[in-house]
Parts: C-alpha cells; sequence; structure tokens
C-alpha cells in the first residue's frame, strides 16, 4: 500500500505534468492552493486526478467521499484515505 | 438579474430592451450573428432582436475564426459583438449574403413563430443549428406566484438550450436571475451564500467542484430550496453526496438535449430514469423508447429544424435518436454512454475527430489521436497521444498546442492529458482508435 511520502510524490508529479502540458512551471509545495493560483483550471484538476488514477490506481472522486480540498496537503490527505481503504490496489 | 457587481430590474431590463431594439430595427428579416460575453447585454440583445424579428442565431463566445467560418457555413449576414458593450457601443458587421435570401421567405417565417437558433456540437466539427420558437422555449417553464422575487442561480451559458430554460425559468415568473462573475467554485459557493440562492442549476461538474474545491467558502446553512442538475449523468455517487451536504434541499436531475428540450425531470433522488417512464410518459407530450440500447425519443417542444444540414429534419411525432445509450438494471435504466464518439466534458459536448484535426495542424505534430478518458469529477477529459515531428522539441510542441487551442478550440475541447509516443493505436480498420483505452 503506498504510503503518505509515495503518494506526495506522485501527486507533485501529476501536477508537473499538467503543468508542463500547458507550458507553465510552477513549486509546488503542500501549502498550494488548489485552485487557479498555480494556473490550472477545473478540467486540469481533473487530469491530474486522471493522472493520479493512472498511476496508483486510487479515483478518491467516486468514493463519495465529503471532503473540503483548499491546498495540495488536503488532496494528499484525500488520497492517503483513499488507499487505506484500498490497501491492495497496486 | 445580478451579475457580479451589477444588477438589473425589469424596469431597467425593459428599458435597455426598447433603446436596443431602436438601434437594431433594420435588422428585420436579417440572419443575425450574436456573440456576448456579459449576461446583462445577452438578455435585452436577445429581447430586442426578438422585437424587431429578426434571425438570432447564438454564438455565445466563439473565437473570431470560429465565427468567420460559421459565417459562412450558416449564411450569417451580420454580426452583433456585445464583447465590449458599455451600454451604447456594440459592433456591427454587415456582411454582403453570401447567397441572397428571399427576404419574404425569411419573413413569413418569423412572424408565423419568433425564436432563436442554438448552436450544438455535431459530429464532423461544425455545430448544428437547432432552431427553437421561443413557444416551444417556454412550454417547459412552471409559472406559479411563489416563485415571484425568488433567487436563480444559473450556471449554464445562456446561449445554450438549459441556461436559456433557466432564464425563461426566472424572467416569466418575475424572479431574480444570478449568475456568478466567475466560474470558479469558490465565487459559485460564494454566490449561493451570499445573494441567498434558492433554486440552483448546473451541470454535475459544477457540483461537484462546488462540493469539493470551495474551499474556506461554508456551504452549510444554505438558503437552497432546489438543486438541480443537468446536461451530464447525474451518478448516484453525486446525488447521494449533495443529498448528504443539503438534507434540506430537493435534488432534481433534468435529461433534455438541444434538439427536443427538456425531457423529463427526476426527483426521487436516484440515478438513471425509472423504468416506467417507458409506459408512462413523464411529461405531457414525452414518449421514450429503447432501440438497439439507444434512447429515442419525442417531445412537444422540437427544433423547428436543423438549419443547413443534411441530416434529416425531424418531424412530429418521429422519434430523435439522442445518440444516448441506456441499460435496464431492475426497474430502473441507466445511462452508459455515446453510440457515436462524441463525449461530454463537464456538460459540454465535444467530438475528438475535431479536435484531432486541429492539433494535426500544429507545428511538430506528426501524428495525434485524441481520446477520452473517463474523469469522476467532469466525466471525460480528452487525452492526445502525440507523435512528434524529429526535428522539434517535446517543449517547442506543447507551447504550439497551447497556443493553437487558444485560437481554435474552446477549453473543454482541449487535450489535457498530453503523452508523447512512438505508437499511436489503430483500430482493426486502420483507422484511429478514438475509444478509450479500455475499450
Amino acid at each position: 500500500m503506498l504510503n503518505k511520502l509515495e503518494i506526495e510524490h506522485l501527486l507533485n508529479q501529476a501536477i508537473k505534468q499538467v503543468l508542463e502540458d500547458k507550458g507553465f512551471t510552477a513549486k509546488i509545495t503542500p501549502d498550494s492552493p488548489i485552485d487557479s493560483t498555480l494556473g490550472l483550471d477545473s478540467l486540469d484538476w481533473a487530469a491530474v486526478a486522471v493522472r493520479m488514477e493512472d498511476q496508483t490506481g486510487l479515483d478518491p472522486f467516486s468514493e463519495g467521499f465529503i471532503v473540503k480540498l483548499a491546498t495540495v496537503n488536503d488532496l494528499i490527505d484525500l488520497y492517503v484515505k483513499t488507499a487505506s481503504k484500498h490497501p491492495f490496489v497496486q | 438579474m445580478i451579475h457580479g457587481g451589477q444588477q438589473v430590474t425589469y424596469r431597467q431590463l425593459a428599458a435597455r430592451t426598447e433603446s436596443l431594439a431602436q438601434q437594431l430595427c433594420h435588422l428585420t428579416g436579417k440572419r443575425v450573428g450574436v456573440r456576448t460575453s456579459s449576461p446583462t447585454t445577452f438578455i435585452p440583445a436577445i429581447l430586442a432582436l426578438n422585437l424587431v424579428a429578426a434571425d438570432v442565431f447564438l454564438l455565445g463566445s466563439r473565437t473570431p475564426a470560429e465565427i468567420n467560418r460559421l459565417t459562412r457555413e450558416f449564411s450569417l449576414e451580420c454580426i452583433l459583438d456585445f464583447s465590449s458593450y458599455n451600454g451604447t457601443q456594440f459592433s456591427e458587421s454587415v456582411l454582403a449574403p453570401i447567397l441572397t435570401p428571399e427576404p419574404q421567405s425569411i419573413h413569413s417565417e418569423l412572424s408565423a413563430d419568433k425564436g432563436v437558433t442554438i448552436l450544438t456540437s455535431g459530429t464532423t466539427g461544425l455545430p448544428k443549428a437547432a432552431r427553437h420558437t421561443w413557444a416551444n422555449l417556454c412550454k417547459p417553464v412552471r409559472t406559479t406566484p411563489l416563485y415571484r422575487h425568488t433567487r436563480w442561480l444559473c450556471l449554464f451559458p445562456l446561449h445554450l438550450y438549459a441556461g436559456l430554460q433557466v432564464f425563461l425559468q426566472a424572467f416569466l415568473n418575475w424572479a431574480t436571475l444570478v449568475i456568478p462573475s466567475c466560474m470558479t467554485p469558490h465565487e459559485i459557493a460564494s454566490t449561493i451564500s451570499h445573494q441567498g440562492i434558492q433554486y440552483a442549476s448546473g451541470t454535475p461538474s459544477f457540483w461537484r467542484q462546488i462540493l469539493y474545491f470551495s474551499g474556506s467558502q461554508g456551504l452549510e446553512p444554505t438558503s437552497l430550496l432546489q438543486i438541480t442538475l443537468g446536461g451530464e449523468v447525474a451518478s448516484q455517487a453525486l446525488l447521494d453526496q449533495l443529498r448528504r451536504v443539503f438534507p434540506h434541499t430537493r435534488i432534481v436531475h433534468i435529461y433534455a438535449c438541444t434538439e427536443m428540450g427538456r425531457l423529463f425531470a427526476v426527483t426521487d433522488g436516484k440515478e438513471g430514469f425509472p423504468l416506467r417512464y417507458l409506459d408512462d410518459p413523464p411529461e405531457a407530450g414525452v414518449q421514450l423508447k429503447i432501440v438497439d440500447d439507444q434512447l429515442l425519443v419525442t417531445s412537444r417542444t422540437p427544433m423547428t429544424t436543423y438549419i443547413q444540414q443534411e441530416e434529416d429534419q425531424p418531424s412530429t411525432p418521429a422519434y430523435f435518436h439522442t445518440g444516448d445509450l441506456v441499460k435496464v438494471a431492475g426497474n430502473r435504466i441507466l445511462f452508459r454512454g455515446r453510440i457515436n464518439e462524441i463525449v461530454n466534458v463537464g456538460g459540454s459536448k465535444v467530438s475528438p475527430l475535431e479536435v484531432e484535426s486541429v492539433i494535426r495542424n500544429v507545428p511538430g505534430v506528426a501524428e495525434v489521436r485524441v481520446y477520452p478518458k473517463p474523469s469522476s469529477l467532469t466525466g471525460h477529459i480528452l487525452a492526445a497521444d502525440i507523435i512528434p515531428s524529429p526535428q522539434y522539441s517535446q517543449e517547442q510542441i506543447r507551447l504550439a498546442i497551447q497556443q493553437m487551442s487558444q485560437i481554435h478550440l474552446q477549453p473543454f475541447q482541449v487535450p489535457r492529458v498530453i503523452n508523447f509516443v512512438d505508437q499511436i493505436r489503430m483500430s482493426s480498420a486502420f483507422k484511429i482508435s478514438r475509444a478509450g483505452p479500455d475499450s
């Protein structure tokens, strides 16, 4: 099962990749906001989630969780929560 | 109407409409394309053009390149551009007619049924032009004194069917229509809260964004009496989430299509719709049937005509092929995708084929396949597999795709996942396979 550090690494990679596809770079930290500040719109965040699912097999947004996502750290925690629900997903 | 910091009363709306109608009276009987970005100019413009009996095409906020193409395809005679309207100045380009339409025939068509032409995604890149009379557009609207002075939030673009429905629902009831100043989740949630919205309509993708990404803006306690979802399949997961976050709010999802109008509403909190709707029409004049897993429908609010298309003109009571595939699960009918390659990205229909043809023209792209990837947030997003030309770097190609997208594509049409590959997946017929990776 993926741990928080691994998830953080993969998520940073996914965000970086989507930014690169748009021709942007940005420094991503756990405190980075999940809004348009980084240059990503809602479809871009959906792309981040799709890339994460390709990498991890995890899709938190199909779980029906009620969560508020304000920062990258919130997103990391959401993936950790999803991973613990699906410990055998590779 | 409330839009950002602007408020327009009904009295002001009437005055603006009258004033515009005087400036536009020479457009009677002319085929007019209307480009708008602000709701507070869109509404008086449409009402004014209705008064002068112009033949209105709703262009939304399409790019100039796209508008030129549509002008040729639909023989538009004049383009009104209100994107920098300040109360007096708007741009009007009068074009030499490509064909010379018979003035009398246009006149007689209009005097019979005034309406507007809505442009919706086609399969080949050219939008379908669906003309609807105002009479038909108003039929699904429920008028009741209970709605007077209530506050309605519209998250749909006003130049599309769903947006026009929400506008009419407020307008015919003397209610207040609120449109957020920008469509970010935080702004939408903040608008719902600060404007005391009672009826809010949007796509499932918007509602998911509001639930997950509205940040510090609290959602409860809420003024919302009803949430309406439309334009995309509403999943059970989302309906359940909305029920938990808004326990006292009625949740409704609507099935409609631009060609046939609003078909039915589902209010039982479950995805799909009841099997009994096949025998027991959910609304007057609506008939549903399933043929080869595809949903076919008739309604009493069909479009009048597709304009300049070679497809069959639907005639009452012929069944319209929705292109939506369904399956029966017990006493429920569930949606399971589209029959053709059109996919729904956050409520907007996209043709991957059309996007592919744009990306193929990008310098450095030797070959490309654009395909949908399922997304729990937006239904689908588009991905592009690209075989690069040898002399170009990936960064150069990405930048070029960005630039091309800005000119030729709307945001939901832009591929959000870009992969550089050695080979493109082909189907057995040696055509580029547009199905997603799981097919």
